[in-house]
């Protein structure tokens, strides 16, 4: 019994203490915020100082598919989005708006180390709303959640699909808003963009010399990248394969694997039915387009067929996006280069294509959202199911 | 009630008549209304069939009138549809050949068929006749349990223990080496695909055989067995001859589940349309091919480009007649048996 009664006071004093630490922390100074009605966490609480809130802007800006730099020794904050640039400096009260000068009420400052910066000042600046809510404390931030208007958007069929996503993504999220998704392949991206038949081309490759001069005044924002991958079973004892190789193999020039250094079997090549996308890419990068993969080889409809009979048979070969590479098969070295993402973003790997959309001019408006939508976190993450986002970890 | 009392029996008599008439005029007015509705009915599913028929007939013709019978006598349907893929849009690619679909097609169903009948018969025999009681009652619920498991497990089944288990037993890494300028043998083939075919088939034939035996008479088996035949020759004169439609029903239906079979085979039999040469021995069981239905499915991805579109209703058109033709088969097979016994 009176166990029972030390037991009870303990809880009640643990309770007590629990609130007692709560109630200050939700109190005047916490204020949350939130993009398209997501809860951004920031790791620096804000301040509000001349009814001005500021906050630790990074986790802000990203979201809206920006990115800040800061330079420590001029104590220059930049932040750049696909439209918009906004420079401001440390307890200094002059900004840059896109080059045009403007008067903050409250100078960004340092607190506890970390740079906090006027959140409606730079929120407007980029073009979102940015609307105070007192009863919730929260400051709501709207930027891909008050779209309208028609966009146009077209060119690479590799790129089709993951812009189907996110015109589906932010329709839903969007009532007035109406985005048309058109193929083409992405030399018909560069023309429409440029005769203004798109706002928008997907090009599945970064804009060459050429393309300047014909279609001067494109913009390319790079969204992500496609490599793609030999793989070979993991027993197989091929650890390295040259450009040449790799097209002899695929052309079947080459048809047994002693020549390659293996042990003395034939080689059974492994591809994709017509139509796939990287197939296609393959057929670009690895055969030059001077070639196809040799009638015999065995089709699959799909990345994960192809894996799995690779997987399955010691002799097989056949290619994926890099993507989806896992322990289930091995990708043999070519040219001396390991077959990673990393690589794969820093164009040492042979097989790699850039994945870009190009805007006439610097984008505004819808355009301009769209572009800002692909390099946020979401957009990011509908780029990273089939390809390479822009930033990968091996 | 006054009237009814002040009225002559006459009168009465007229009334019942009346009432009689009416009713029956109801009933046959309501027999009529269903009669009809039933033909509706009926006609309607006809003509959805005549329907579906004649637009496979129609998205299938620009190919026909390019290809006409050359469509199922000539070969190289995969490079052709890749060809066609890569056409440029003002020059497209009208040949086709699928005589290898064809032939992938049919070896792979009577193959199927040469393993399911036999094993399928004498399973329907052991559940009727010879098993247990207690025993019959739990293969009949394990057989109708296996008829109704979806394809695409059988095939994930066939890739992982079909295959495999072919390329160990058969196929030497000489034989390969041999082979790998005309195709791979890798175990995706014709034979898994005739393995896959006949699992999946069996229970359907069993399932229906068992029905059809249950279905003769119990007296057949007793006069029988009363005049001295043993119980097996029972069953192979008596009781198989009498339930000969019902199991030949069984067969048909089997038959057209094998020959639109398109996921099985499309991850077994190898997805690529070679035509086996009886000359290459073991080898000609070994061949990779294509049937028709998984054509259908690995190619829909394209279906955008009009020409292969078409060349793919093609093969619809082709599978549909190739399964109007099995079964008219086996109607000719059940025609020729009844002649044979002097029934018709």
């Amino acid at each position: 019994m009176l166990r029972k009664i030390r037991k009870m006071v303990v809880l009640v004093l643990a309770l007590s203490m629990l609130l007692s630490v709560s109630i200050p922390a939700m109190g005047a100074d916490a204020i949350a915020v939130k993009v398209d009605g997501k809860k951004i966490e920031l790791d620096v609480a804000p301040v509000i100082e001349k009814s001005r809130t500021l906050i630790p802007i990074r986790a802000v800006v990203e979201e809206l598919g920006g990115n800040v730099i800061f330079n420590a020794s001029t104590q220059a904050i930049s932040i750049n989005t696909a439209d918009q640039e906004v420079k401001l400096t440390l307890n200094s009260k002059q900004a840059l708006v896109n080059g045009a000068s403007q008067e903050l009420e409250v100078p960004a400052k340092a607190v506890d180390g970390r740079t906090l910066v006027p959140l409606r000042f730079v929120g407007e600046a980029l073009g979102a709303d940015v609307a105070y809510d007192a009863a919730s404390k929260t400051v709501n931030v709207k930027y891909f959640s008050n779209m309208s208007g028609t966009l146009k958007i077209g060119g690479s069929t590799t790129i089709q699909p993951l812009a189907q996503a996110a015109a589906d993504k932010l329709m839903a999220g969007n009532q007035g808003l109406s985005i048309t998704i058109a193929g083409g392949g992405s030399g018909e991206g560069i023309k429409g963009v440029h005769a203004g038949t798109f706002n928008i081309g997907n090009v599945s490759r970064d804009l060459e010399a050429a393309d300047n001069v014909s279609y001067p005044g494109l913009i390319s924002h790079r969204i992500g990248t496609d490599g793609i991958a030999v793989i070979v079973n993991p027993k197989n004892t091929v650890e390295n394969l040259t450009k040449q190789q790799v097209i002899d193999i695929f052309t079947g020039k080459i048809k047994n694997w002693k020549e390659l250094g293996g042990k003395d079997a034939a080689i059974f090549v492994q591809t994709r039915e017509a139509g796939s996308g990287t197939l296609t890419a393959f057929e670009e990068l690895a055969l030059l387009k001077k070639s196809k993969v040799l009638a015999t080889a065995t089709p699959h409809t799909s990345t994960g067929l192809i894996k799995e009979a690779v997987a399955r048979n010691e002799n097989a070969i056949g290619f994926i996006s890099l993507g989806y590479m896992d322990n289930s098969v091995k990708a043999p070295k070519v040219e001396g280069v390991s077959a990673l993402k990393s690589k794969a973003l820093s164009k040492e790997w042979p097989y790699v294509r850039s994945l870009v959309i190009v805007s006439k001019g610097t984008p505004s408006g819808l355009t301009a959202k769209y572009v800002n939508y692909l390099l946020s976190p979401m957009g990011q993450q509908i780029v990273s199911q089939d390809y390479l986002p822009l930033k990968v970890v091996d | 009630m006054q009237s009814f009392e002040t009225s002559s029996p006459e009168e009465k008599l007229f009334a019942v008549r009346i009432e009689t008439k009416n009713r029956l005029n109801l009933i046959s007015v309501r027999d009529s209304i269903s009669e009809k509705l039933v033909f509706l009915l009926t006609t309607a599913s006809a003509i959805v069939i005549v329907f579906i028929f004649i637009f496979i007939v129609k998205e299938a013709a620009a190919v026909l009138q390019v290809n006409s019978i050359n469509f199922v006598t000539t070969s190289g349907f995969d490079q052709q549809i890749i060809n066609a893929y890569n056409a440029p849009a003002d020059k497209p690619i009208w040949q086709f050949g699928a005589l290898g679909l064809l032939l992938g097609t049919l070896t792979t169903t009577l193959g199927a068929l040469l393993l399911a009948v036999p094993m399928g018969m004498s399973t329907a025999i052991v559940i009727t006749e010879l098993a247990p009681v207690r025993l019959r009652y739990i293969l009949r619920i394990v057989i109708r349990l296996l008829a109704s498991i979806p394809s695409v497990i059988y095939g994930l089944i066939g890739l992982m223990v079909v295959v495999p288990f072919i390329q160990e037993l058969l196929i030497s890494s000489e034989l390969q080496i041999r082979y790998i300028d005309r195709f791979q043998l890798a175990g995706n083939s014709m034979l898994a695909g005739i393995v896959v075919l006949s699992i999946m088939i069996v229970p359907i034939i069993t399932a229906l055989a068992v029905d059809a035996i249950n279905a003769v008479p119990h007296h057949y088996k007793e006069a029988a067995l009363a005049l001295g035949i043993s119980h097996w020759g029972t069953i192979l004169r008596v009781i198989l001859p009498a339930a000969k439609s019902g199991i030949l029903a069984g067969i048909i239906l089997s038959v057209g589940r094998a020959v639109g079979e398109a996921i099985a085979l499309s991850m077994v039999s190898g997805g690529i349309g070679n035509i086996p040469q009886p000359g290459d021995g073991m080898v000609f069981f070994l061949t990779p091919v294509l049937t028709l239905a998984s054509a259908i499915v690995n190619k829909s991805e394209i279906m955008s480009v009009p020409t292969i579109e078409a060349a793919l209703f093609a093969c619809g058109l082709v599978l549909l007649v190739t399964c109007v033709g099995l079964s008219l088969c086996a109607r000719l097979v059940e025609y020729l048996v009844k002649r044979g016994e002097g029934r018709a």
